[in-house]
């Protein structure tokens, strides 16, 4: 099913008819509807005479700045699709990246915050900035939209082989999310949302469609860490809404304890994403927060927020995901692909206009990850006779880092690969410090005679290969991995052996 | 007696898990790799601990750079400038 809308051309609608309306604002600026469709305008004029072709890649540093409102866009007007890149990307990984495209004959154009050295470097978003400013109100708006059929995006995410895999996302898929959403609960043109969650992920991405879309105003913050400007976007700017990842709300909690109460007058709506929330965290924000809206999805990139929860609606059952989102079909299917009885365990799979295409370049992958037509999410659970949806624990090897879902391949290849390691195989273990959900441990054998690191050399010995949050957060030294009788390391056997070794204090 | 400055960057230092010559004044969240939410949360717990004194929650707000908690620790006298 493809749905018969986009996002561009909701922006092009809005600033005709909504065209005075705020869309963003800050401290000191404001842009109306009108003022983006023009800025996404002027930024797809300069990326063509730059040279961008139709069916040109764009790989766009996904910064929360305002600019990346218009240039994401503009790349889709331009003709281009678009991989949203995360800042903390590795330049090892990016020159990866270009080099799997330029493997599949396929041009790319990477545009960095700022100038850089890496190749297939196009405009930075600094240069756009510049020449958008310098052209406002001068350029034709005279480029075709893209069609709800074709390709937005291509989303990296981590397989459970390591190789990230690249989600084809339409332009009709993104909006059929949109509707998904802002049917169930959130945003409206009365709205003023504060989008903090990176927009290099689909959440926060996800998050700045939905309220532009509905013809709200969108606020823009990078994160928790710095508290002043989201508390600031509360009191001065009328914040009514927000979007949150369970470890991003704990930090909040724990940082400022009631604080957010003197807002429950304001909070219309809060979604959650992205990782696990205890029945009891649920209920703590609904009681500090009485009047708002609160919610929760469940999803995957390949299939958009497939399953909601309502905190206030859904109380009895708080303890599930929820219930289908309004445009999406829930499934638990066997091995075969064949339902399973009522009530019994099986893989959850989900289907919906806003579900990928298949994998960029991967038809194996694309295989392997769908049940005809329904996407498998990797995830076991049951649904129960009021359709409730519970889960039981992943198929997948991925461990969920705060939202963020890290392949233990990945992360084994790069100890694997430093000189005082034999062997590496890491597992998720439930976060210590009950933050970011699972947290990564590498069991580690040395090779014989080395001497190994202390953890915080090792670290730094990985940092030019992985992310951030992609670093074990222990080493334990293991004499040995288990595996099964083909070579297949036995993850959950050897987590279980972790939690044992860290509770007995040992390691 | 008062604490000085470099004890508070070697707190810094320490929970950061980088030099003491990486921490200076003009350091802000995210100009240290890996100063994020959660290390800064780790990190208000550890100067917390290490100088035996809560923040308040708009202080916490306040805090975005090292010279931030240099601030307003020597305004509550718990440490020296």
């Amino acid at each position: 099913m493809t749905y018969a809308e986009t996002y561009l051309a909701t922006l092009k609608r809005h600033a005709e008819r909504l065209s005075d309306k705020a869309c963003y604002v800050d401290d000191s600026e404001k842009w109306t509807y009108a003022d983006l469709w023009s800025k996404v305008t002027a930024s797809a004029n300069c990326l063509r005479e730059a040279g961008l072709r139709p069916g040109d890649h764009v790989i766009l540093d996904a910064s929360n700045v305002k600019e990346f409102l218009y240039i994401y866009p503009s790349a889709h007007l331009a003709g281009a699709t678009v991989t949203p890149l995360d800042p903390n990307t590795p330049k090892v990984k990016i020159e990866a990246l270009f080099e799997r495209f330029k493997n599949a004959g396929q041009p790319v154009r990477y545009i960095p915050p700022q100038a850089s050295d890496l190749p297939e470097t196009f405009l930075s978003i600094g240069a756009i900035k510049e020449q958008v400013e310098q052209s406002q109100g001068a350029v034709s708006d005279s480029l075709d939209l893209p069609t709800p059929d074709q390709v937005a995006d291509i989303v990296f995410t981590s397989g459970a082989t390591g190789q990230p895999k690249g989600v084809l996302l339409t332009h009709g898929a993104q909006i059929a999310a949109v509707d998904n959403i802002n049917r169930f609960g959130g945003a409206t043109s009365d709205d003023i949302e504060l989008v903090l969650m990176p927009l290099c992920h689909s959440f926060g991405l996800g998050r700045m469609r939905c309220i532009l879309s509905a013809g709200g105003t969108l606020v823009l913050a990078d994160g928790v860490a710095r508290l002043k400007p989201v508390f600031k976007a509360f009191k001065n700017l009328g914040v009514t809404g927000f979007g949150l990842v369970p470890s991003a709300w704990t930090l909040l909690r724990r940082s400022t304890g009631d604080k957010l109460a003197e807002f429950a007058d304001q909070i219309k709506y809060l979604e959650f994403g992205s990782a696990y929330m205890s029945s009891e965290v649920k209920s703590d924000i609904q009681t500090l927060l009485p009047k708002t809206d609160v919610f929760m999805h469940y999803g995957l990139t390949e299939c958009s927020r497939a399953v909601f929860l309502s905190f206030k609606n859904d109380d009895t059952h708080l303890d599930s995901v929820g219930k289908a989102a309004p445009l999406t079909e829930l499934a638990v299917l066997d091995e075969h692909g064949e339902p399973c009885p009522d009530g019994e365990a099986g893989e959850i799979c989900v289907k919906g206009p806003m579900q990928m295409l298949g994998y960029w370049q991967d038809d194996d992958a694309t295989k392997s990850g769908m049940h005809g037509d329904w996407v498998r999410t990797g995830d076991l659970g049951h649904i129960d006779e009021d359709g409730y949806l519970y889960l039981k624990g992943r198929a997948k090897e991925l461990i969920n880092v705060g939202g963020r879902k890290v392949s233990p391949v990945e992360v084994d290849a790069v100890v694997s690969a430093l000189p005082c390691i034999e062997e590496c195989a890491c597992v998720g273990i439930a976060d210590p410090d009950n933050i970011t959900g699972e947290a990564i441990v590498a069991c580690v054998i040395p090779k014989p005679g080395a001497d190994l690191p202390d953890d915080r050399e090792l670290l730094e010995l990985m940092k030019s290969s992985l992310e951030f949050y992609k670093l074990p957060k222990t080493f334990i030294v293991v004499n040995d991995i288990p595996k099964t009788p083909t070579g297949k390391i036995q993850r959950l056997a050897l987590a279980d052996r972790v939690t044992h070794i860290l509770s007995e204090g040992d390691a | 007696m008062a604490h000085t400055v470099q004890d508070l960057f070697a707190v810094i230092a320490d929970t950061l898990k980088v030099d003491v010559s990486e921490v200076t004044m003009d350091k802000v969240i995210g100009d240290i790799e890996g100063w994020d939410s959660l290390a800064q949360t780790n990190l208000t717990l550890a100067v917390e601990k290490a100088f035996s004194f809560s923040f308040t929650v708009d202080e916490l707000i306040e805090i975005e750079g090292v010279e931030d908690f240099v601030e307003i620790m020597a305004e509550r006298g718990i440490i020296e400038k």
